[in-house]
């Protein structure tokens, strides 16, 4: 065993947050009630406590108890079913609050409202590498962090340390009384040395058979020879204890992961003010676009999060038909979205992110500044944004041909700016109607002989003579398609009045099936 | 005395600078001082010779109304509209493309298919499609689409007019909008299903107003020419109303119209029997 590996610099900053009562103090946040509160799930036929809040605790109840005999011991209770679901979703929405910390932030998957075991704690990473400077420093940074869930009502734990392992410890076991600690880098080693074994983040079956070896602490388990620990308890141990040192890597997975473009605009004081939070998009806008200009990129999608006071984030997002980086253009596009922002108590971090950025391709000038062609594209393309922004992104569209001899089948849409492809699509021989309905209708029709088109039809209730007629266009069913349907023949007709439809016959005639008449469109 | 007075110019002017001066008058009146583009010759006499400038005038707004509840039973205006901006997209091939805003809240008379608008000669791939939730909407999107140079036309199908419901101020705004950007505008929408006096004319300030509906084909049976009956109701400063509807045929092919004349094609109203004479081919596919 090496010490040098240790003692190198350790270039990572991890901080763990663990919030012990997260699942009842978040129903105490929004349904206040001073008696104490217990969760509960079902578990082998009887009611299981899976999380108790602060007066329960004191009054001695702790997760896994039964119902029963929890009430027995405080019978004025505030019983309620444990949704891991909703807890996690909750979680989600804190750790997205985390993001003005950092971007790299995930759930800790073994935590209680992640994995669903008995405790309702919740926890979260952060990786803070190179970010704690923006704050003041670590210390400021992770004060600041727990002052502020203390604020909202949630008992929060924190550590930074150099591994995730080492945090995740701390912020458990060994979290001082303020409920925030920072371990100096280099110093994982002592930081959990006397720390119970649990702190390695053990199944709870190898603390027990470590136990009855009396193997209490993490110093233990460090200081045995690796071979004779691997031999008796599994690889487990000895994975833990690097990583927690650092001589293993282990990655945590971000919620998003972050974009290359993000610029984040903090405040000294909670703004609301529409006016306000317009002046702090623009000076985003205008840092990002021209940041843009220089590496010569653009806007495709981007998207503006705002993290309010009060712990919660939200999100504002834009995309354009071709690469944009003109702030005041883009301002535009913002603006009309503003006003159905609510900021709640005040917004206290702004953060840009190009979600999706490309390349542009500037145009040739000429001496007067700008081609008239090229203006009148960029006026276009901004006319798609306009629409496409305020009507939704799947309400501007432009018909794509698909080959495919189904009527119904043989067109898509795609968005507005995708490239088009009609001139090269193989066009059917005889004319189509001009409406197509999105399903045939059926159609009560005489025709004087089974193959001839129909003499007279009813169709919607109204009665239709048929004048003239042409056809039939014969469409065989796609058969490798399941759910296929029959052979059909398409007629033209037009009634007595001019008015032209498009009919079909389904079944082969021919061979003695029986023929059913369906409306299919309106001819021009 | 005897003073010697100034003499009047001449008061008499040739017709020729009548003309221009009432060119004059008319960019003064629209502010811009643009010159008015010639129109779209739509190719048929009789259509020509009715409106000014010998053709449908380009940058203003243009009414199309099809017979009542039209979307649902009888697609001739669609037709009829499809062709103009098919002869629009010919005479501009450099210019930008077609919005196009369906009414899709009603299905009943299905969506826009677009193999079948090709067919009639339009470009598809110049068509854009935007879906809208109502006729405010629609309206919005339009107004946004005439102001933006660089679009050839836009369109908007709208809902049919309620009886005594005017809105002029919005025909005004769009006919206002497509002057000052060149784009072509047209407003499609079902007449009303009883009325059809005044109370049931919505835009005032059209540039043309058109009723289009289904005629019967007087053409031969082989002829797949789709006809229709079209009437300039009115038009601004049209040369003459042609106040009978006039039955004119689309060629997809030379993108032209033509007048057709005669008598529909004999149809059997005695006996259920239809006089079928259409091509029958098979066209074995898939």
């Amino acid at each position: 065993m090496t010490v040098s590996h240790e003692n190198s610099p350790q270039s990572r900053r991890i901080l763990s947050l663990w919030l012990p009562r997260f699942a009842t103090e978040r129903r105490d946040i929004e349904t206040p009630d001073g008696r104490p509160q217990v969760l509960t799930r079902a578990e082998r036929g009887r009611l299981v406590l899976t999380a108790v809040d602060g007066h329960a605790t004191a009054a001695g109840l702790e997760p896994g108890m039964a119902l029963a005999d929890a009430r027995a011991m405080e019978p004025d209770l505030v019983v309620d079913e444990w949704s891991m679901e909703a807890d996690g979703a909750r979680l989600r929405d804190l750790a997205r609050w985390c993001l003005r910390y950092t971007p790299l932030v995930s759930l800790d998957p073994s935590s209680s409202c992640v994995s669903g075991t008995i405790g309702g704690d919740a926890g979260v990473w952060l990786d803070v590498t190179g970010c704690a400077h923006l704050f003041g420093g670590e210390e400021a940074m992770v004060a600041d962090l727990v002052n502020r869930l203390a604020g909202l009502g949630l008992t929060a734990h924190a550590a930074l340390a150099g591994t995730p392992g080492v945090a995740w410890a701390i912020a458990h076991l060994a979290a001082p009384a303020r409920g925030w600690c920072v371990v100096p880098d280099g110093q994982e080693r002592a930081a959990i040395r006397d720390l119970p074994t649990v702190a390695l983040r053990l199944p709870a079956a190898d603390v027990e058979a470590l136990e009855r070896m009396g193997l209490r602490t993490a110093g233990h388990l460090m200081d045995l020879p690796r071979g004779p620990l691997t031999a008796r308890f599994g690889i487990e141990p000895g994975r833990r204890i690097d990583q927690a040192l650092g001589r293993i890597g282990e990655p945590i997975t971000p919620l998003a992961p972050p974009a290359p473009h993000r610029v984040r605009f903090g405040l000294p004081e909670p703004i609301a003010d529409r006016e306000d939070l317009a002046h702090g998009v623009r000076r985003l806008l205008a840092r990002m676009c021209a940041r843009l200009e220089r590496e010569r990129a653009g806007f495709r999608r981007l998207r503006i999060d705002f993290f309010r006071a009060d712990g919660s984030t939200r999100s504002l997002s834009l995309s354009t038909g071709r690469p944009a980086r003109d702030p005041e253009a883009l301002f535009r596009l913002i603006d009309g979205k503003l006003d159905h922002l609510d900021p709640g108590f005040g917004v206290d971090v702004m953060v840009l992110e190009g979600e999706w950025v490309e390349g542009t391709v500037s145009h040739q000038r000429d001496l007067a500044g700008a081609t008239a062609a090229g203006r009148d594209d960029e006026a276009v393309s901004a006319l798609l944004d306009r629409l496409t922004n305020r009507l939704g992104p799947t309400r501007v569209h432009r018909p794509l041909p698909v080959e495919s001899h189904l009527p119904e089948r043989a067109e898509t849409r795609a968005p507005a700016q995708s490239p088009a492809r009609w001139k090269t699509a193989a066009m059917p021989p005889v004319p189509r109607p001009i409406r197509l309905l999105s399903r045939p209708e059926p159609v009560a029709a005489i025709a004087l002989l089974p193959d001839h088109p129909p003499a007279r039809f009813q169709w919607r209730g109204v009665d239709y003579r048929v004048a003239r007629a042409a056809g039939p266009e014969r469409v065989a069913p796609e058969w490798w398609r399941s759910g296929s349907s029959q052979t059909r023949d398409y007629f033209r007709v037009e009634d007595d009045e001019g008015r032209r439809f498009w009919l079909y016959r389904e079944g082969l005639v021919e061979r003695g099936q029986a023929a059913a008449w369906m409306m299919h469109g309106l001819m021009a | 005395m005897n003073i010697k007075c100034k003499p009047f110019p001449e008061a008499s002017a040739a017709p020729a600078d009548v003309g221009a001066l009432r060119e004059l008058v008319r960019r003064m009146e629209r502010g811009d001082g643009s010159v008015s583009a010639r129109g779209l010759t739509l190719g048929c006499q009789a259509l020509d010779d009715a409106l000014p400038e010998g053709g449908l005038p380009l940058g203003r707004v243009h009414e199309i109304l099809g017979p009542a509840r039209s979307d649902v039973r009888d697609a001739a205006a669609f037709g009829f509209t499809t062709a103009l901006l098919a002869l629009l997209m010919e005479a501009r091939p450099h210019e930008g493309p077609v919005i196009w805003c369906p009414r899709s809240a009603n299905l009943l008379g299905g969506a826009l298919y677009t193999r079948g608008l090709a067919g009639l000669g339009l470009d598809a791939d110049r068509l854009i499609l935007v879906e809208t939730r109502d006729e405010a909407e629609r309206i919005w999107a339009l107004e946004e689409a005439l102001s933006t140079k660089g679009v050839l036309a836009a369109l908007a199908e709208l809902d049919p007019v309620r009886a005594g419901k005017r809105d002029d101020r919005t025909g005004r705004r769009l006919q206002l909008a497509a002057e000052r950007s060149g784009v072509t505008g047209f407003l499609l929408r079902p007449r009303m299903a009883t009325a059809s006096g005044p109370a049931a004319r919505a835009t005032t300030h059209v540039e043309s107003r058109w009723q289009v509906s289904a005629a019967p084909s007087p053409l031969a049976p082989h002829d797949t020419r789709p006809v229709w009956s079209v009437m300039l109701e009115r038009a601004k400063r049209a040369r003459r109303m042609t106040s009978e509807p006039c039955r004119i045929a689309w060629d997809p092919e030379h993108l032209s119209f033509s007048e057709v004349v005669g008598r529909p094609t004999e149809v059997a109203h005695d006996s259920p029997v239809p006089d079928v004479r259409g091509d029958r081919h098979y066209d074995r596919v898939a």
